[in-house]
């Protein structure tokens, strides 16, 4: 569907988000094919070979894991282009959602009074997933506050994200081999998603925060 | 989903080392019965010509570069007999929706393990004596 979008849009200069998409598409699909080959014919020859060879340790076992091991890494890397690239193709349906209605469920503190009824224009079941990601199930402690045009939520920090700072989406793009498969992918996946709808998250020392383009009411609000 | 009884299986596929290692598990789960490989999808049609009633087409998303949602339904308006299950490395809701809506009973991302291609072709196909015969859709 990627390559119909690019092919519609002929000639003259076609919109680099598009052109991203694609490359971004391409990368996730088409790699993981010769990348399926590889593990596959591993495991094939790891099924009629492998007690051959590890009863005769050789350089064939080696090959053997090696092939394993490499195919492993690269599955994990593509797989976290895949998470991008879906964040970016999935239908968001955006519509004014109260706070509430995010925010349900964790423990809401708030120098700004009850924002409660604050709306913002978001899909609400994807940035519930996005939170949801972030903290679990279980009841959080989520900050909420109002800045400029946004409302910003801000959760703890976990441990594992002490070294990222910024846009989570730029850390692995700076390297891919190190994020992948971690939580900065998740992170990556919301930041794409909440900046479709003209918001944003970055990491900062206080907490992970997703801004939320707010929604002024007649009232002010 | 309750799990086919093909009397054949038509693996489309441009990948010929996806569309061997699809035969092999095949083969082990439903043993006895046609799989024929095709890489051509102008050919696709034809094969399926030699292949009985009840025939399962396991049709790889992109052959030579181009999406394969469109051959769906040409097979599916030719032989409403035959159920199709699209195949691709790489799929999201939208695109197994969009191959559903094409005419295919699913779409199905291509397991990176041999037990999970065991487990997921296995929970698509039984061999004739472990299942009921489910009948494939007859419209397209």
């Amino acid at each position: 569907m990627i390559q119909h979008a690019t092919n519609a849009v002929a000639p003259g200069p076609v919109d680099p988000d598009i052109l991203v998409e694609a490359l971004l598409y391409s990368v996730s699909h088409d790699l993981r094919s010769p990348l399926l080959t590889l593990s596959l014919a591993g495991e094939l020859i790891s099924e009629s070979l492998g007690d051959r060879l590890r009863a005769e340790p050789s350089s064939g076992i080696v090959a053997l894991d090696a092939l394993e091991h490499g195919a492993r890494d690269l599955e994990r890397m593509l797989q976290a282009l895949a998470v991008v690239s879906r964040a970016r193709r999935r239908p968001l349906e955006t519509t004014y959602a109260p706070l509430r209605l995010l925010l349900g469920g964790h423990i809401v503190i708030s120098d700004d009074g009850d924002l409660g009824n604050r709306l913002v224009g978001v899909d609400p079941i994807a940035v519930r997933e996005i939170i949801d990601a972030l903290v679990g199930d279980e009841p959080a402690e989520l900050q909420v506050s109002l800045l400029d045009s946004y409302v910003v939520l801000r959760m703890p920090l976990d441990e594992s994200l002490s070294e990222v700072r910024g846009g989570p989406l730029v850390a692995m793009a700076q390297s891919l081999q190190r994020y992948a498969g971690t939580p900065v992918e998740t992170l990556a996946a919301g930041q794409v998603v909440l900046e479709r709808f003209g918001g944003g998250l970055d990491i900062t020392d206080a907490g992970v925060q997703l801004w939320l383009p707010r929604v002024q009411t007649k009232a002010g609000e | 989903m309750n799990p086919l009884r093909p009397s054949a299986v038509l693996v489309v596929e441009d990948d010929p080392d996806h569309a061997r290692i699809a035969q092999i598990v095949l083969m082990a789960l439903v043993p006895g019965i046609p799989i024929e490989i095709c890489g051509v999808r102008a050919e696709a049609a034809r094969a399926l010509d030699d292949l009985p009633h009840g025939t399962l087409v396991l049709m790889d998303r992109v052959l030579h570069g181009v999406e394969a949602f469109d051959a769906i339904v040409e097979l599916r308006v030719r032989r409403p007999d035959v159920a199709i299950v699209m195949l691709s490395a790489l799929l999201s809701s939208v695109d197994r929706a969009y191959a559903i809506a094409c005419g295919a009973l699913d779409a199905i991302e291509k397991p990176s393990t041999l037990a999970a291609w065991r487990s997921t072709l296995g929970a698509l196909v039984v061999a004739a004596d472990d299942a009921p015969v489910r009948r494939p859709p007859l419209a397209a």
